[in-house]
């Protein structure tokens, strides 16, 4: 193979590169965050591993493109979409928990996984069926389609924007889990169960709205990625679900932090690994999630689970 | 007396069906012996495993990579894959089975797709996307053409089998202890049972079959591609133990067969409709499989089997209180490892 | 209470389909397409009316039994673009044969079948087809990986195959038999085409880029060996193989640009064509570097829209907008008025190879395999972008591609290639000596 290792490797000692990439990769870190951390929030307070999540992220980009076309003539219609978007998926979140899931949680987890895979094959079908197997794209808004120096290197002013958003969302949800009642709530639940409903809080209620803030925000990675130029399709559920669980599973289920760690690891080691060793760079991933369940199975910032 | 009709319907159907639908029931027999192992880990141990796909997978790149790559007999390469499934299956469980329910079945996911990205990334020794071929030539003449009685018969009578070696060996005191086990796997180990060593067998001998299905899958095919150890077909033979029902041995067998069924209707039903009312072509298989998927998970827990089953029984117990009493005694309940909801359900029906 | 859930989990789906739906009725495509194209129709009425008049002595409706043919595609997930439009053009060709009097007299029918992408699938739908509804000619596919495995059935059970989409030269190359044909350009007509205008160019150093697969690397090899071959001082300075189906591009963009590469050669198609070039935009990538395409149809123009960069260089097969041959025009005004929609690349390639099989049918006076196969071989019929031929040796067709770069329109809504260079695939096909070569390797 024509690889020629030695110029990639001079990005590393050359400071403006290493930026430059560190950046990027935090662009995709922060998408990834965004998914898992509602992954993660569903497994910490329902205890549910829902593979259907990938499909909230597709939802959440179909949303945003309809009401980008819907809203076209619209000044500001991009920031419509961005705000409305998670809330729709949001809503679709709740009511597949009110209608599906609530009747499974005291089933085993093999009746939860059948569950949430079922629910996959569905929404990529009623995607299809509404949309079309065409590939649908939304434009960055006027606002934000230009770029930014970095270090003598144009970088997207949208990515800087979606960095910021989801860092603001991190602490916000940060802020909400620690300093509010809901907040208290939800980690008393995820630490105890039984507890919680023993203190007079109304589960079921809670579980709605931990799973459609989880629904949420996967739909807000959705719209912000459908922004960043992502082609829409049917397929993106199956695409992104997958690295979904590795950010996960690296970061410790259940935990907020470590999704913001597991997908800072992961979509740096994608970037470095892609400069570095191109031919290998995607297995390193399978890797590393792999080492960490063998070394500590709850993941880094997890806790571990009592059987 | 129902295995015997059973029996003589399989050997009728290839005299009676259509080529194509013994082609259907070929497949539908090496899915079984796919499912019925597969819930070996599932019903007998309560592990959801993602990786099974690529030990099923691993068989059948065995088979095709022997008979592609050496002069070896065909023979040797139908052996050589149950017991190379059984190899990987040794190693991805010694691993796997340190960790518990849930990081079990992510860690399984994880395995089972690095030995997805080797079949698709190692073109020079596994062909990758463009599938591994095996050749007419490399099986031997009666059992060669896809659609014959021949092959038909041959699959069958090895399903037949391998299933009768599974029956018996979850009706020993292997399969006795292995579903202790699940209902408390902290008192078996009080009771001095070494869980993880028997769990590794479990997977060690799932894996023997999971291979020997997929190295059969090959013969079936004629080739072999990466996609038959994508995590996808773990999912979906999750699918059929469920929906079949995996308190039953036979359960998941009729789960195999149901979804392939399934499957092969639907691709004649949906696509006119939707390209009148929708404008495109769809099979909507996704919608469909999703919708049993989802009514398995919710209304049955027991799967059809578990559902036939309470059927059979509740004829019993009416024939039994006119006065001919059945030797069987009181039904036993659902086991306690499908979830408390599952188990109080058909109770508070009673 | 089961009742209950049931009525509930009904609902459920019910208000998902019905929203879904409505979805569609009021939503859908907001580019009103079906305007500019009446201008582009407008143009070519004239010329359709010629035609008309050409065709008119009105032949016997056919009789008899069908000749029953059978298509496989993935017609869902990602190649539901080039494949829609191609039953819809396979379609087209059908009925055109059948209200001219049929094939030998009889009416030529299709049976359509989804592989959903997988070799498994596409067997057993490929079984289904010649064993129940006895099928006896087979087209389709897309993917290379399922070209192969239909490919190896017809090899096995001696039934025609033509290929009229999947593009992976190993196809009838490498692994070519009997009863295989290409209808479709091949990667190597594809990829070379381009690189006879890129030779012509100053650019240099390369980064090349392609999806990890078959035809990904296929396309890459086809155009650099071409390139390198036409012009010795291009030098590949990285390649890059994402995997298909990736969302995220951006760290493969910021890697190509710590190149500084003169040009990057990209063989990635539908939607990680469409992530790559939105993806690269605003990292100014297109100030930094010209991106050679392996090709850019409408499903990639369209997508991209108003965003598109100008200056991309690549390849298509079918640039029906900038065509002003009576045969392209009579084409595109056809299949708008028989669907309402454009031709994407994929109506043409699904058209091309019905006209094919007909053809050879009536050439062979039977529908008898082994003397269609004859047919076939060397068979030459005009098709709405030219003549092609489907060469003896390796069953491979020739058709052209013309090569252009990315260019807003001033008429249509959305960027179009404009300069267009046309490349005969006669001058850019795998010589018959290649084609040995490869054959001996294998």
């Amino acid at each position: 193979m024509l690889l020629s290792v030695s110029s990639f490797t001079s990005c590393l000692s050359d400071p403006g590169c290493v930026v430059f990439q560190l950046l990027g990769g935090l662009s995709m870190a922060m998408v990834l965050f965004l998914i898992a951390s509602g992954l993660s929030l569903i497994f910490g307070v329902l205890r549910i591993v829902n593979f259907a999540h990938g499909s909230m992220y597709m939802m959440g980009a179909f949303t945003a493109y309809w009401l980008v076309s819907r809203f076209a003539g619209t000044p500001g219609h991009f920031w419509i979409a961005l705000v409305l978007a998670p809330l729709v998926v949001a809503l679709i979140g709740g009511a597949v928990e009110v209608v599906l899931l609530r009747h499974i949680y005291r089933r085993s987890h093999f009746h939860q996984f059948l569950l949430t895979f079922g629910l996959i094959l569905i929404i990529a079908d009623v995607m299809r069926m509404s949309f079309g197997g065409e590939f649908k794209s939304i434009s960055r808004p006027d606002l934000l389609s230009g770029s930014v120096s970095v270090m003598g290197r144009p970088f997207p002013e949208y990515n800087f924007f979606l960095i910021v958003v989801a860092l603001a969302v991190a602490l916000g949800m940060w802020l909400v889990l620690q300093r509010t009642r809901l907040g208290r709530t939800i980690r008393a639940a995820a630490s105890d169960r039984e507890m919680t409903s023993a203190l007079g809080v109304n589960v079921p209620l809670l579980f709605t709205m931990v799973f459609a803030l989880g629904a949420g925000l996967g739909g807000l990675a959705g719209a912000l990625d459908a922004g960043r130029g992502v082609a829409i399709s049917p397929t993106m559920d199956v695409q992104i679900i997958l690295l979904a669980f590795i950010v996960v599973v690296v970061g410790g289920l259940g935990s907020f932090g470590g999704s913001l760690l597991g997908a800072l690891i992961i979509a740096e080691v994608t970037t470095f690994g892609i400069l570095l060793l191109p031919q290998f760079a995607l297995a390193f991933v399978f890797v590393i999630m792999a080492v960490v369940l063998l070394l500590r199975p709850w993941g880094l910032l997890g806790k571990p689970l009592e059987e | 007396m129902p295995l015997l009709a059973g029996a003589g319907l399989l050997v009728a159907a290839p005299f009676v069906l259509s080529d194509f639908k013994v082609i259907l029931l070929g497949e539908i027999a090496i899915f079984a012996l796919l499912a019925v192992s597969y819930n070996l880990l599932l019903g007998y141990c309560g592990l959801v495993s993602f990786g099974h796909a690529a030990l099923f997978g691993i068989g059948g790149y065995t088979l095709a990579l022997i008979l592609a790559k050496t002069g070896t007999p065909f023979v040797v390469a139908l052996v050589s894959a149950p017991i190379m499934g059984a190899a990987a299956a040794l190693v991805m469980g010694f691993l796997a089975l340190r960790l518990a329910q849930i990081y079990f079945a992510l860690f399984t996911l994880a395995v089972g797709q690095v030995a997805w990205s080797v079949a698709n990334k190692w073109v020079s020794f596994t062909g990758g996307d463009d599938s591994l071929a095996v050749t007419a030539a490399s099986i031997p003449d009666p059992i060669s053409s896809p659609g014959s009685e021949s092959l038909y018969f041959f699959i069958v009578a090895i399903v037949a089998a391998a299933l009768l070696v599974l029956y018996l060996m979850v009706n020993s005191a292997f399969g006795y202890t292995l579903q202790a086990m699940r209902e408390s796997p902290t008192r078996a180990e009080f009771v001095g049972i070494p869980v993880r060593r028997y769990r590794l067998l479990a997977f060690v001998i799932s894996g023997l079959f999971a291979g020997l299905a997929g190295g059969l899958f090959a013969v079936h095919n004629h080739f072999v591609h990466p996609e038959m150890l994508f995590w996808l077909v773990s999912a979906q033979v999750l699918l059929m133990s469920l929906l079949g029902g995996v308190h039953l041995f036979w359960g998941p067998a009729l789960g195999a067969g149901l979804v392939v069924y399934l499957r092969d209707s639907v691709q004649g039903v949906f696509p006119e409709l939707t390209e009148k009312h929708l404008g495109q072509i769809l099979t909507l298989e996704g919608l469909t499989l999703g919708a049993v998927a989802l009514a398995v998970a919710i209304f049955l827990p027991l799967g059809v089997g578990g559902m036939l089953q309470r059927a059979v029984r509740l004829a019993a117990s009416r024939l039994g209180a006119r006065g001919r009493a059945s030797g069987e005694g009181p039904a036993p309940g659902p086991p306690a490892f499908l979830g408390t909801a599952a188990a109080e359900e058909p109770r508070g029906r009673r | 209470m089961a009742l209950k859930r049931c009525l509930m989990l009904f609902l459920m789906v019910l208000a998902l389909s019905l929203g879904a739906l409505s979805l569609t009725a009021c939503g859908g495509d907001p580019t009103p397409m079906v305007i500019e194209v009446e201008k582009v129709v407008e143009r070519t009425v004239e010329v359709e009316k010629e035609v008309v008049v050409v065709a008119t002595p009105t032949p016997a409706a056919p009789a008899g039994p069908p000749i029953k043919v059978g298509v496989l595609y993935g017609l869902s997930s990602i190649a539901a673009v080039y494949t829609q439009g191609a039953v819809k053009g396979h379609n087209l060709a059908v009925s055109e044969i059948n209200a001219a009097g049929g094939v030998l007299g009889r009416p030529m029918e299709l049976a359509v079948r989804e592989t959903h992408l997988s070799p498994t699938v596409a067997v057993r739908e490929t079984q289904s087809l010649v064993l129940e509804e006895e099928v006896d000619f087979l087209m389709g596919t897309i993917s290379s990986g399922v070209a192969q495995a239909v490919s190896e059935f017809a090899k096995e059970n001696r039934i025609i195959f033509i290929d009229s989409l999947a593009q992976s030269s190993t196809t009838t190359a490498n692994l070519g038999h009997r009863y295989v044909f290409r209808s479709a350009t091949d990667t190597v007509i594809s990829g070379r085409a381009v690189a006879t205008v890129m030779a012509e160019r100053p650019e240099t150093k390369y980064v090349t880029i392609g999806p990890d697969y078959a035809f990904g690397h296929d396309a890459v090899n086809d155009f650099m060996g071409k390139l390198q071959e036409l012009k010795p001082e291009v030098e590949v300075v990285a390649e890059l193989w994402p995997p298909m189906l990736n969302p995220d591009f951006t760290p493969f963009i910021t890697a190509i640009l710590e190149e500084k590469p003169d040009a990057v050669y990209a063989s990635m198609w539908g939607g990680d064509q469409i992530n790559f070039i939105k993806q690269a935009i605003p990292f100014g990538f297109f100030d930094q570097t010209t991106l050679v395409a392996y090709n850019m149809d409408l499903d990639i123009l369209k997508a991209v829209g108003a965003e598109m960069p100008e200056g991309i260089v690549a390849g298509s097969g079918f640039p029906w907008y900038s065509l002003d041959t009576p045969a392209a025009q009579k084409f595109t005004t056809d299949y708008f008025n028989a669907t309402g929609e454009q031709p994407m690349i994929g109506a043409l390639q699904g058209y091309t190879a019905t006209l094919v099989l007909a053809a050879a049918i009536e050439k062979a006076g039977t529908t008898e395999t082994e003397a269609v196969a004859d047919a076939l071989e060397d068979l030459t019929i005009d098709t709405p972008t030219g003549r092609i031929t489907i060469r003896a040796f390796d069953h491979q067709a020739d058709p052209m591609i013309w090569v252009g770069s990315s260019v807003q329109s001033e008429e249509l809504p959305f960027p179009i290639l404009t300069d267009l260079v046309p490349v005969s695939g006669s001058d850019v096909i795998l010589s018959i000596a290649e084609v040995e070569a490869r054959r001996a390797g294998q």
